[in-house]
């Protein structure tokens, strides 16, 4: 019984493959900076084509198994999209200075169309990434939206945020399984308890740091006020990092670890909390010294270890799978949402 | 020309390794083995978007596409934009030209295309918005930071008569202006204007200046530069501007709007609003001139204004859009220089 679990297990480990990621810093640079150039001498018109291709640069760049992920999304019509949204920001701006009314109407308005803005951008943004020629899509409901973006969470307040860790893995235990892959639905089944790890893992981080922080800068503020300052602010940009760096490694490895494609594929992820604290902490800075300019390199070496972290078993029903998504020209309200860009 | 790849049938994540021929205008997709998959005419298939370091796909109607594994493949096409783009990202001396210029574009949108775009459409708000706006701010006010003047009505009379006389003398609609006095511990001594035509008088104010009508004057003159050149909804416009460039077109490329959306706008709205006191004192001076009052008088006015450090409360973002700002050293060096 245990050889053959031993067995079984050495098969499982055998199939496992890395996601790769080619892309290169120095070649995204270049594409990045003639983008952001033509966007601002278009005055942003040539924003979509940007967008499109620095996407499709770190899309297609990582592949399973030799096959390439793609972006194909259409510029001309995340144009049509971005002139619809700012047209109706305007009107509304126009409108309620007019009549205050439409602010606060539009306001509502706003909160009450959130979970369906949501739904459309996840599902945007999901259809225009592919996978051998096959669309992911997310299929929400308003309902369910509304209830686990932003009900549960905000029945969370009341609890002092002690159950926003169990509301959160509701929440992405909805998103996951409401994911699609091609005709194929994603399954995932999370726990609350490793939930509240990465929070309280977290909470412990801070804590630690914070302490720390606190000791060395009271120390040395009588006689070295640079030094302190300087403490402070390597201490301000750590817990930004660590916010960043230990929820994402648990949630992160969690998800994906008990996340598949039945028939389709399974996966390992295996971040660390140490090397990933030290990649966000240095991107900060990296992003802030360099006003930016930095930005490639940081988006370069996420990917990298990110996808280096990922590995995916890829099972018989692989070649098999049906794409659902025709390439019909979505609805304007479609772009409209998508315009929004709202990420979650 | 024959290119090696993965082929993708439409529909389904099906694959395979194939070659694809092309003679003229006429395009075959073969196995490895060599039996034909699709024979189509150029003109049917879509050419991907060049990008360096990447391979040019295919995509041909039936939804089917093809991924040469050579990176280096470009096929012939007719998309000048996409050729474009893949040459300056190509081209060593056009990328340092952009390196240095992208920066300074930034700049010139943010300090002049923007704020002139704003002038030109702030003329264009008619009074009604402006009015509901201000009728808005002044509630605020009311409710949060002003109590009844208690200066006397005999000097109070004697300073809006002055003020709207000179308005005469200027040639400016007195029927446009409306002088407001209140009493107000948080702003200490200040003049606010709101963009309707309404200037507010603390009593801390007139205490300073009472003695000093012409400085008095000339504090006034300048609340009425804001006005005529429409300044409260010029900032209105330009946050809404800075707004969208940011989400729109520095969004997408990230990094920069993180920065930016932080203490970025903010450091923006500042400089935006020190230029606009600039004008306004200019617009004080000039005024004086006309009805001659030497430009001394208005220097005395903010130097009086400045001395107890009396600032402005700088703690709501409101009282610091509509107040007289605190950098009166600059100020009245540029004064002197007129």
């Amino acid at each position: 019984m245990v050889v053959l679990l031993i067995n079984e297990l050495d098969t499982r480990m055998a199939d496992l493959k890395k996601t790769e990621f080619e892309g290169k810093t120095e070649e995204y640079f270049r594409i990045w900076i003639v983008n952001l150039f033509l966007s601002i001498i278009t005055l942003g018109i040539y924003s979509p084509w940007a967008k499109v291709v620095n996407t499709k640069y770190l899309y297609q760049n990582l592949s399973i198994e030799g096959h390439r992920f793609d972006y194909i999304a259409e510029p001309i019509q995340i144009l049509k999209g971005r002139i619809i949204a700012v047209f109706l920001l305007i009107l509304v701006a126009v409108l309620s200075a007019y009549f205050p009314a439409v602010y606060m109407v539009s306001l509502i308005i706003l909160f009450l169309l959130f979970p369906w803005i949501l739904n459309r951008s996840l599902s945007f943004q999901l259809r225009m990434t592919t996978y051998r020629n096959v669309s992911f899509d997310f299929k929400g409901d308003y309902g369910n939206s509304f209830w686990y973006f932003l009900f549960l969470p905000f029945l969370s307040i009341f609890t002092l945020y002690l159950a926003l860790p169990a509301v959160l893995r509701r929440a992405s235990e909805y998103q996951i399984n409401k994911t699609k892959f091609g005709n194929r639905y994603f399954k995932s089944s999370l726990l609350s308890s490793e939930y509240y790890v990465a929070f309280f893992t977290l909470m412990g981080y801070l804590l630690g740091v914070g302490i720390v922080i606190g000791i060395l800068t009271m120390v040395t503020s009588a006689n070295f006020p640079v030094l302190s300052v300087l403490f402070l602010v390597v201490g301000y940009i750590l817990i930004i990092a660590l916010s960043a760096s230990v929820w994402g490694t648990i949630i992160r490895n969690h998800t994906f670890n008990n996340s598949s494609i039945p028939k389709v594929a399974s996966f390992q992820s295996t971040m660390e909390i140490k090397p990933y604290t030290g990649i966000v902490f240095t991107n900060v800075l990296a992003l802030v010294f360099s006003l930016g300019l930095a930005y490639p390199w940081v988006a370069i070496r996420n990917m990298k270890y990110l996808s280096s972290t990922l590995e995916v078993q890829t099972e018989e029903d692989i070649d098999a799978v049906i794409n659902t998504i025709k390439e019909e020209n979505s609805a304007v309200l479609d772009e409209v949402a998508g315009a929004f860009d709202i990420e979650i | 020309m024959k290119v090696q790849g993965t082929y993708y049938f439409s529909n389904s994540s099906k694959t395979c390794s194939a070659e694809i021929e092309i003679i003229g205008k006429h395009i075959k997709v073969l196995t490895s083995d060599g039996d034909l998959v699709l024979e189509t005419e150029r003109s049917f298939v879509k050419i991907s978007l060049s990008i360096p370091g990447l391979p040019d796909s295919l995509k041909f109607s039936d939804g089917s596409s093809f991924v040469p594994s050579e990176k280096s493949v470009r096929w012939p096409s007719d998309s000048l934009l996409s050729r474009i783009a893949e040459r300056l990202m190509n081209n060593l001396t056009a990328l340092i030209i952009i390196l240095v210029s992208t920066p300074l574009l930034i700049w010139f949108l943010m300090f002049t295309v923007i704020p002139n775009i704003a002038e030109s459409t702030a003329e264009l708000i008619p009074q009604a918005p402006k009015s509901l706006l201000s009728k808005g701010l002044m509630e605020h006010l009311e409710e949060n930071f002003f109590l009844s003047s208690e200066i006397d009505s005999k000097k109070i009379e004697t300073i809006e008569t002055l003020f709207y006389e000179t308005l005469d003398d200027l040639g400016l609609d007195r029927k446009k202006y409306l002088l407001l006095f209140y009493k107000s511990d948080y702003l200490g001594a200040n003049a606010l204007a709101l963009p309707d035509g309404t200037i507010i008088l603390t009593d801390g104010m007139i205490e300073k200046l009472i003695s000093y009508p012409d400085s008095l004057l000339s504090v006034l003159l300048h609340e009425v530069g804001h006005i005529e050149n429409n300044h409260s909804i010029r900032l209105i416009i330009q946050s809404l501007g800075v707004g969208i460039i940011f989400t729109y077109l520095v969004g997408d490329i990230q990094g920069l709007a993180e920065i930016v959306s932080g203490s970025g706008i903010g450091l923006l709205q500042s400089s935006f609003s020190r230029e606009m006191e600039i004008e306004a004192d200019r617009f004080s001076v000039v005024s004086l001139d006309k009805i001659n009052i030497p430009k001394e008088r208005f220097i005395f006015a903010m130097e009086t204004i400045d001395s107890d450090g009396d600032e402005p409360g700088s703690n709501s973002l409101l009282v610091k859009y509509l107040s007289t700002h605190p950098h009166t050293e600059e100020r009245i060096q540029l004064v002197k220089d007129l």
